[in-house]
């Protein structure tokens, strides 16, 4: 598609852009008292506009983010490839719905949506072992996956396969829409989650680490699969080597501060698409932005609901996208 | 005083000393036991302190990474991980008698044994606080089933103590006392009897 097909899309975005949390709202919140302030304060600024208000929190930003999307959904084109977001949370509700059939309890509270396969549909399949209704772009792995979690009976295997197979049909859908701005978010993507596959399997063996990483076309773990049978600090040495040199010095802190460097340096990567006026890239990075914009509120609303110290609280916010 | 309805005669004397003397024997035994059962206790009790803070601070470690792992991660993402957990624990559970009490004893063998293999979850979408959190409970699993063990053996040693001691103070003030005052009645009885037969002649 043409970038200029988006401009009414992208002016859209701008608009909404300007309704997000700055710093300060953030600082207000960390100052309130307890979640019915944050609650409140939020409700001022937005959140929650299309509900009643008695809903939790937790309720608040499930909805503000289908709000978002939807919003998303009705200004852009038809074509533009607003699903590769989406596959996420369908891939999230197929690991879901395999391991509750196995273990036979509910799923339905687990769910995330807005999702591209109905996940009754993707019961069904399981169900009746029969997965050519569901969409294309799920259908194999769903195959696959039912296979391994009716083989092995272990939920780590079911969900280190489908991340797997997320993030190279991922890579795959980013190649093909042969943009660069994609392409560079999923290689980033992958290269982190590859990061964090090898510090955290250091010590399993060497199948289950070769199963886990993630290989695309433009990201190669092979180092990192040497290092993580080696030891934590072959793993951080690997990282370096990769060119990530301020993720190693974030390791020598601690874990969290590694996994803040994480989403701070896909947030850094996403405040480009802030730059253009045209294209699909500024929806994109808006709508990733608004999903981290509620993973720093969830930081918040968890923190006071738990009466986490502020410190705690403070170390693990991430960087905004305004 | 207290004393009990019997028939003042010989042979009723000979069988209230017997069992007067069975009694003396029975409240000392009974006091041993009380003394004993409350050291095995009171050591009970210490370790069980010791063992209930250490398992406090660990779990309440473990829900303060939950919380934090709850705050980087969506709720559905939290629950779905956690449901269909890896590690597997067979526990046997057998007894163990101190002083005539059964108390139990908790054997308790994971399916793995590697820290590692405990993970019920992928690691692309998860927080490292929640493998924190797992490996804390994880270890708090040996200590929690002593601390179950302990809190068990403590009740019923507890209960035992109080039965003991019942039966301690029953023997010492209600038995032997009413056999000492039978006895000197029914001594009194006769020593007057003897008095007045002698009289009579």
């Amino acid at each position: 598609m043409k970038d200029t097909e988006y401009t009414y899309a992208v002016a859209y975005m701008k608009t909404l852009e300007n309704k997000m949390l700055s710093q300060n709202d953030i600082e207000t919140l960390l100052s309130a008292e307890n979640e019915e302030s944050c609650k409140k304060i939020l409700i001022e600024k937005g959140y929650g506009s299309n509900l009643s208000g008695n809903e939790t929190a937790d309720e608040i930003l499930t909805s503000e983010f289908e709000k978002i999307w939807t919003e998303a959904k009705n200004v852009c084109p038809d074509g533009a490839p607003l699903d590769l977001l989406l596959y996420q949370n369908d891939f999230h509700n197929l690991k879901t719905i395999l391991k509750a059939s196995v273990m036979n309890v509910d799923w339905h509270d687990m769910i995330l949506k807005p999702c591209i396969a109905d996940p009754e549909d993707i019961e069904n399949a399981i169900k009746n072992v029969f997965f050519d209704d569901l969409p294309q772009f799920i259908r194999e792995q769903a195959k696959e996956a039912y296979k391994l979690i009716t083989s092995v009976n272990d939920g780590q295997i079911v969900e280190v396969y489908l991340d797997k197979a997320y993030w190279e049909l991922i890579s795959q859908k980013a190649n093909t829409e042969k943009n660069d701005f994609l392409i560079e978010w999923v290689y980033l993507n992958t290269a982190i989650a590859d990061f964090k596959i090898a510090l955290r399997s250091v010590g399993k063996s060497k199948e289950f680490i070769k199963d886990a990483l993630i290989r695309t076309d433009n990201f190669n773990p092979d180092k990192l699969y040497q290092a993580a049978q080696t030891g934590t600090q072959a793993v951080i040495d690997s990282i370096s080597s990769y060119g990530f040199t301020d993720a190693a010095d974030s390791l020598k802190i601690s874990f969290s501060a590694f996994e803040k460097w994480c989403d701070n340096k896909k947030m850094q990567h996403i405040k480009k698409a802030k730059l253009k006026s045209f294209g699909f890239e500024p929806i994109l990075g808006f709508l990733i932005g608004k999903e981290y914009e509620l993973q720093t509120v969830r930081i918040i609303l968890s923190g006071k609901v738990n009466h986490i110290p502020i410190q705690i609280i403070k170390e693990r916010l991430r960087d905004l996208y305004v | 005083m207290a004393q009990l309805n019997v028939n003042p005669t010989r042979m009723e004397l000979t069988r209230l000393k017997k069992s007067l003397s069975t009694a003396l024997r029975g409240h000392k035994l009974l006091k041993d036991k009380r003394d004993e059962l409350m050291r095995q206790f009171l050591d009970i009790v210490r370790e069980n302190k010791v063992l209930r803070e250490k398992v406090e601070k660990q779990i309440a470690e473990a829900n303060q990474y939950f919380a934090v792992a709850g705050s980087l991660m969506k709720r559905e993402v939290l629950s779905s991980a956690l449901l269909m957990p890896k590690q597997g624990v067979d526990l046997n559970v057998g007894t163990k008698n101190i002083m005539s009490v059964d108390i139990p004893t908790f054997n308790v063998k994971t399916k793995t044994n590697s820290k590692n293999d405990i993970f019920s979850y992928g690691y692309v979408n998860t927080s490292g606080d929640m493998d924190t959190a797992i490996s804390i409970l994880s270890e708090t699993l040996d200590d929690m089933l002593k601390l179950a063990e302990y809190e068990k053996s403590a009740q019923l040693l507890a209960s035992e103590i109080e039965k003991t001691r019942r039966r301690v103070n029953a023997l010492e003030y209600v038995m032997i006392p009413n056999y000492e005052d039978t006895i000197r009645y029914i001594s009194m009885s006769l020593t007057k009897a003897k008095e007045a037969t002698r009289q009579g002649y």
